[in-house]
């Protein structure tokens, strides 16, 4: 059984373009476009991964939303690579790390990403669920 | 099927980015940097599909590169894709306009910046053109 992936991100050409490089990799893709579709739609489905856009209806919603799937019993475990272009659009002099409270995720990449530093996000994280 | 991309362009870190996302899509990039080696290089590696530039030693190296395969028969059917700026920041003058109406094997252009989401479905389309 192919590994599922959900994509939970606003930004539809980003969502395609990452969707066809993980389908090319063999995972199983499954989209999202905002917060409460994602949350709904992987509590339903189940996910091996999840990749979250911050900045999509809300400018912190993917905060809320990781912070949402950890304190679920049902999705806590599942690993999220949390993904933003925040720092930049918002000109912060600071990025994010994750952080067990505030920003509960595996690991915090800065878009524009490089294909290959997501895909081996990608497979360190499934190698640790 | 489309499966070995090669890349005509002048501009090292845009190719890094093309091939990075072409690669994890399972193509067989290569990439040509140098005008005048454009064309051996077409010729060895046989791609399915050509991305070419257009300003590189000259303002229109890539109409002449464009030329050049459309003369010879072997090479005339290989579909060719401009990734430039050039479009946007220069008008065509006639002659140009005339010259890529001609080229049958132009299948479209993408003015740079290119979203990946946008090449990705340029390709495609020439995929299904190509197999249809």
């Amino acid at each position: 059984m192919p590994k599922k992936i959900f994509i939970i991100d606003d930004d539809p050409d980003f969502s395609e373009a990452v969707s066809a490089i993980l389908q090319a990799k063999g995972y199983a893709v499954e989209l999202a476009s905002n917060g409460k579709e994602g949350l709904d739609n992987v509590r339903r489905e189940g996910a091996d991964l999840i990749l979250l856009d911050v900045m999509m209806t809300k400018k912190t919603e993917g905060f809320d939303v990781a912070r949402s799937l950890k304190r679920d019993a049902a999705t806590k475990n599942i690993p999220v690579i949390l993904l933003t272009g925040i720092r930049k659009e918002m000109n912060l002099p600071f990025g994010f790390e994750a952080d067990d409270k505030w920003v509960p995720v595996q690991i915090v990449l800065e878009k524009p990403i490089k294909p290959e530093v997501l895909l081996k996000a990608i497979e360190e994280n499934l190698q640790k669920k | 099927m489309i499966r070995k991309v090669l890349m005509i362009d002048d501009d090292l870190d845009f190719i890094d980015a093309c091939r990075g996302f072409l690669e994890a899509l399972n193509y067989d990039f290569q990439s040509e940097s140098r005008e005048e080696d454009a064309l051996p290089k077409i010729q060895t590696f046989k791609p399915d599909l050509i991305l070419l530039d257009v300003v590189m030693q000259k303002e229109t190296s890539g109409f002449d590169i464009a030329q050049s395969i459309f003369n010879d028969a072997e090479l005339k059917n290989i579909p060719v894709v401009f990734l430039t700026g050039y479009f946007k920041k220069a008008r065509l003058t006639d002659k140009e306009s005339e010259l890529i109406r001609q080229w049958a094997n132009v299948k479209g252009v993408l003015d740079k910046p290119i979203k990946p989401a946008d090449l990705l479905k340029l390709v495609r389309r020439i995929d299904e053109e190509h197999q249809g």
